[in-house]
């Protein structure tokens, strides 16, 4: 527990680190679900156009 | 010269759009497993397995993703400049796709490189944001980026507009350079390259490896993504083409 904590804190530094990360990946994940998303609906769409 | 010939015959015959989904298809599930297995490394090694910086301490770790953020950024821009390229002198046809759908990418790496060098200099230097030349010079391509995306969803003619949207990412591209020589040429408060072609490196090896494995997997990210948009603007262009059914 100790060590997880220390490891959260990154010696005072988490406050900045955790939303540097944090930030990266909510971004890039959203921008990927969009773009997956988007890509289902096509292709399910061309499925049922060629049905 | 007919090995130059037959070399660029076979380059551009992968720009026609039904190899390039066929192609692409086939190459995204192998882009996936490389960007988790990247990902995987370069977040466990950046956040656990690298020691401390001796200056900067467990701040330092942001390099991690500001550095792959930053350099993304800008070699998302010279693919667009290569695109326009394309779209210019052999007007190719995915090439517009391509400045299209790599704009909005290189615009949230941009994004991503500010805010995380913001969290960085907040600790570092003391405040959130200082006008830098390498920090203005970036915040100067995320505007190319988001007017680059902006003119293309005002241009009525979409020829034309592909045209034009190709001179002005050309234009743009003097920004790039000035980006990567500002901590040269000015006295400025961000720090130098720590990773250079033509330079002895200047972090420890043991840093190093995953901060170029991050770097690897947001380039695969990236062109995860860009396949997959540019598979489904192709889609919705040629639906009703029989060659998707060989896809």
């Amino acid at each position: 527990m100790n060590t997880l904590s220390q490891f959260i804190n990154m010696n005072g530094y988490g406050i900045y680190i955790w939303p540097a990360y944090g930030i990266t990946v909510f971004v890039l994940f959203i921008q990927w679900l969009f773009t997956f998303r988007r890509w289902r609906r096509c292709k399910l769409g061309q499925h049922e156009s060629h049905s | 010269m007919i090995l130059n010939n037959n070399f660029i015959q076979t380059c551009i015959s992968f720009a026609s759009p039904k190899k390039f989904f066929y192609y692409s298809t086939k190459l995204l599930p192998w882009l996936y497993v490389g960007f988790f297995l990247a990902l995987s490394y370069g977040l466990f090694g950046g956040l656990y397995l690298v020691p401390a910086d001796y200056q900067q301490g467990d701040a330092f770790r942001i390099i991690y993703v500001h550095v792959p953020a930053a350099f993304l950024s800008l070699f998302i821009y010279s693919i667009m400049a290569f695109a326009a390229l394309l779209t210019l002198i052999f007007n190719i046809k995915l090439a517009p796709f391509m400045i299209k759908h790599s704009a909005s990418l290189g615009a949230t790496y941009s994004f991503l490189a500010l805010v995380t060098g913001s969290l960085w200099g907040k600790p570092m230097w003391g405040t959130w944001w200082i006008w830098d030349a390498r920090l203005t010079s970036e915040l100067i391509l995320l505007f190319l980026y988001l007017g680059i995306l902006l003119f293309q969803s005002a241009s009525a003619h979409k020829s034309a507009g592909n045209r034009i949207t190709a001179i002005l990412v050309l234009i743009g591209f003097v920004d790039i350079p000035i980006i990567h020589y500002s901590v040269y040429w000015w006295n400025t408060l961000h720090q130098g390259a720590t990773l250079s072609l033509f330079s002895p490196i200047k972090i420890a090896s043991s840093m190093l490896y995953p901060l170029l494995s991050m770097i690897f997997a947001f380039c695969l990210y990236f062109f995860i993504v860009l396949f997959t948009r540019m598979n489904y603007e192709l889609i919705a262009l040629q639906k009703n083409y029989q060659w998707l059914e060989s896809a």
